[in-house]
């Protein structure tokens, strides 16, 4: 459900730039026939319902497709990625700033919570409007039962003030009693108009659209423009067809139906401007000449392509390969960092511990480790070679940078000065490393093997896994496989690998034997989140083929689940296995929770030796004593 | 009677029945199938409908009026009168004739009824 509701949510961001174009356009459609602003609603419906379109450099969208990545509850730092820089600024850091902090050991985000209500407000808001619309269909039908007919497919009734078409499959023409023969014919004409154009499929189509993105106020606007157009140009299309110049009888009985359909006698009522709008359309119109409608039709056409396409991915401006997602900078690397480092520098002026200035300005010491990144790092590198960078404004660089190289500063010692520590600063280089391979005989590891690794690799570093196989099931030309894998990515730095991520899955892997025998991958099927986790273990624990339950898996796979540590040390050995394939020895695995678990054993160490001493130090007084007492 | 008041649609159908009564309720929705083009539902819907109201009655699958098109008739133009001549009848008559003529027989007949009301 949240899946569907991200899908519409990106549909209605896309949908309503092109909403504003089209908008834009109509404006300057205004003298020309209403056929072409009508014509231009298409793209905007078309946007809001197919959530794919095909790519073209001519686009003029200026978003990405899916701003809101499909995943974006399973991130670790949930963001958006809509290629503009302000907007994906602004919704991150809310995003940041309003959510609890993200736990590594959950598999969702606390942003999934926050959709996954709005997901279910939004089916609810579309069941009301569904209904409404249902219920005024089938109260407006129930009047019309006894409606009489005149001819063909037209109607008559006095249940009704206002001409219309009714009907999906044998649309039909429905009229209010007491109209006048002479402006029958025109109401008539406009209404099959209607129904050769089809309008009584597409306005339902346009309103089921509607309720999909009902909470998209531009929406309703563009439907209600939308009809506005509709009726015009079916307007114009009637005196298109009249031989003579009908116009002044065709508003006439406008005018008598409106009067009639108000009670009143007076003039429009209020509420009406539609038709105030519509008779104005009329009497104004002229038989287009033809250059303008080719000039249309031409600019139409050019609107629809520039607006029905999605924009190639080098077409964003700003967009960065590197893991840091956002780049809306076009300023020079120099001055996001001196801008920022100033207003770091500027308060507060009594303190000089540089952490109470970051403190104070944790929004710019953010902006250059986000904004910046990599190319900021590198500006303050060459900074400190040129030396003198001593100051206080050194010490914050020093900090940044620190956080900025991570694994890759090899220097600990805490209590150097920033041109100390630049001078002891030999980078750790990454040694970009493959995935882990099986090197085995086992075919049904070497399956499960290669399917997990493919499952699990990501850009972050090389990938690891281990997998504990729970059984594999032959049926027919398909083969299941249960298994519980311990998957991590790392990135190795000359001899320190640190982790990037990681997790334990529990899956149910099909494969289907194909034309030369082998088996390939047909579906990979993971445990679900949450309170689904157990349910879908249980759902997906049956046979490939038949579908049969098999007695006993699900139990296992979760017992399991409860204490991995034959898959944690297999993969250690994995790990060790691959580093050692390929040449890499002494490494020490880097983990900030390893760091704490040192520390914390180095302090046991200092206060067992110390009680050791203290036990050393009491024999020695009481054999004191004794040798004193004797 | 507030009961007489007939919607476009009930005046209609009354009409079938007062040209074809008594007839047969099958027949009847055949004809307004025709004429009106009712499915047959909402036909014996209708009946139903007026015979609640006590404007005709169903007796064996035979539809016969109980209300007469003359009755409906007159309170028609009772209501129009009322409505577009504050009930006034030669204010309605000189309405009328202004584009018309009457021919010499409507003119005796209708010299006949006016002694007939004044006697």
């Amino acid at each position: 459900m949240t899946t569907l509701f991200i899908a519409v949510l990106n549909m209605s961001i896309t949908a309503s730039i092109v909403a504003l174009a089209v908008i834009l356009v109509r404006q300057f459609l205004q003298k020309t026939p209403k056929i072409f602003s009508y014509a231009l609603w298409a793209v905007v419906l078309f946007r809001l319902v197919c959530p794919v379109s095909f790519e073209s450099g001519l686009s003029l969208i200026p978003t990405k497709p899916a701003a809101i990545p499909r995943d974006i509850v399973y991130s670790q730092n949930p963001a958006i990625n809509s290629g503009i820089g302000m907007i994906d600024n602004t919704v991150n850091h809310t995003l940041n700033s309003s959510l609890p902090p993200v736990n590594p050991a959950s598999s969702a985000n606390p942003l999934g919570i926050v959709l996954e209500i709005a997901a279910f407000n939004w089916l609810l808001g579309i069941a009301v409007l569904l209904s409404y619309g249902a219920v005024t269909y089938f109260k407006l039908r129930q009047r019309l039962f006894t409606a009489t007919l005149c001819k063909d497919n037209i109607f008559e009734t006095d249940l009704i003030q206002t001409p219309f078409v009714l009907g999906f499959i044998k649309p039909k023409i429905y009229i209010p009693t007491g109209i006048a023969e002479n402006e029958l014919t025109y109401i008539i004409k406009h209404e099959q108009t209607h129904i050769r154009r089809r309008d009584y499929l597409i306005k339902p189509a346009a309103f089921l659209a509607l309720t999909l993105h009902w909470f998209n106020p531009l929406i309703w606007l563009c439907y209600l423009l939308m009809v506005k157009d509709m009726e015009m140009s079916c307007d114009e299309s009637v005196l298109k067809q009249s031989g003579e110049d009908i116009r002044v009888g065709y508003s006439n009985s406008l005018l008598s139906l409106s009067v009639k359909r108000s009670g009143l006698l007076s003039p429009l009522a209020f509420g009406e401007s539609n038709i105030i709008a519509r008779i104005k359309n009329i009497l104004n119109y002229k038989k287009a000449a033809i250059w303008v409608v080719v000039v249309a039709i031409i600019a139409v056409a050019a609107v629809a392509v520039v607006l029905v396409s999605n924009p190639q991915p080098s077409a964003i401006t700003g967009e960065k390969s590197s893991s840091n997602e956002v780049s809306g900078a076009d300023e020079p690397i120099e001055t996001i960092v001196e801008k920022n480092l100033s207003v770091i520098l500027s308060s507060p002026q009594e303190s000089s511990n540089p952490q109470d200035y970051i403190k104070a300005h944790q929004d710019e010491y953010e902006n250059i480790k986000k904004l910046g990144g990599e190319e900021a790092l590198q500006y303050m590198l060459a900074q400190f070679a040129k030396g003198n960078n001593n100051d206080l404004r050194g010490q914050i660089m020093m900090a940044l940078c620190k956080e900025l190289l991570g694994v890759r500063n090899n220097v600990t010692d805490q209590t150097l000065s920033p041109q100390e520590w630049f001078s002891a600063l030999s980078i750790r280089q990454e040694i970009k490393l493959p995935d882990f391979v099986y090197a085995g005989n086992d075919p049904i590891e070497k399956l499960v093997y290669a399917t997990e690794v493919a499952q699990n690799t990501n850009q972050r570093g090389f990938t690891v896994v281990a997998p504990k196989i729970f059984g594999s099931y032959a049926e027919g030309t398909k083969l299941k496989v249960f298994v519980t894998t311990y998957s991590a990515t790392y990135r190795l730095y000359d001899k320190t690998l640190s982790q990037e991520g990681g997790g334990v899955v529990p899956a149910a892997i099909t494969y289907t034997k194909d034309a030369g025998g082998n088996y390939v991958l047909e579906e990979y099927k993971r445990a679900m989140d949450g309170s689904y986790f157990a349910k879908s273990i249980r759902q997906y624990c049956t046979m490939p083929v038949s579908g049969k339950e098999i007695a006993g898996l699900a139990d296992k796979i979760l017992n399991h689940y409860g204490n991995y540590e034959d898959i944690r040390s297999l993969h250690r050995e994995n790990l060790i296995k691959h580093l050692q394939n390929n040449q890499q020895t002494d490494v020490t695995l880097y983990s900030r929770s390893e760091e704490i678990l040192l520390k914390f054993n180095s302090e046991i160490a200092k206060v067992q030796s110390q009680l050791a001493k203290l036990e050393a130090d009491s024999r020695e007084i009481s054999l004191k004593i004794r040798s004193l007492t004797k | 009677m507030e009961q007489t008041k007939l919607f476009d649609a009930e005046y209609k159908f009354m009409n079938i029945i007062w040209d074809l009564e008594p007839v047969n309720s099958t027949e009847l929705s055949k004809v307004s199938l025709q004429k009106l083009g009712w499915k047959k539902s909402t036909t014996y819907n209708m009946i139903r409908k007026l015979a609640e109201r006590g404007l005709l009655k169903n007796e064996n699958a035979t539809v016969t009026s109980l209300l007469k098109r003359e009755q409906a008739q007159k309170y028609e133009s009772e209501a129009l009168l009322t409505k577009a001549f504050d009930g006034s009848l030669p204010a309605f008559l000189a309405a009328f004739l202004q584009d018309k003529k009457l021919s010499r027989q409507e003119a005796e007949e209708l010299q006949k009824m006016i002694e007939e009301a004044t006697k």
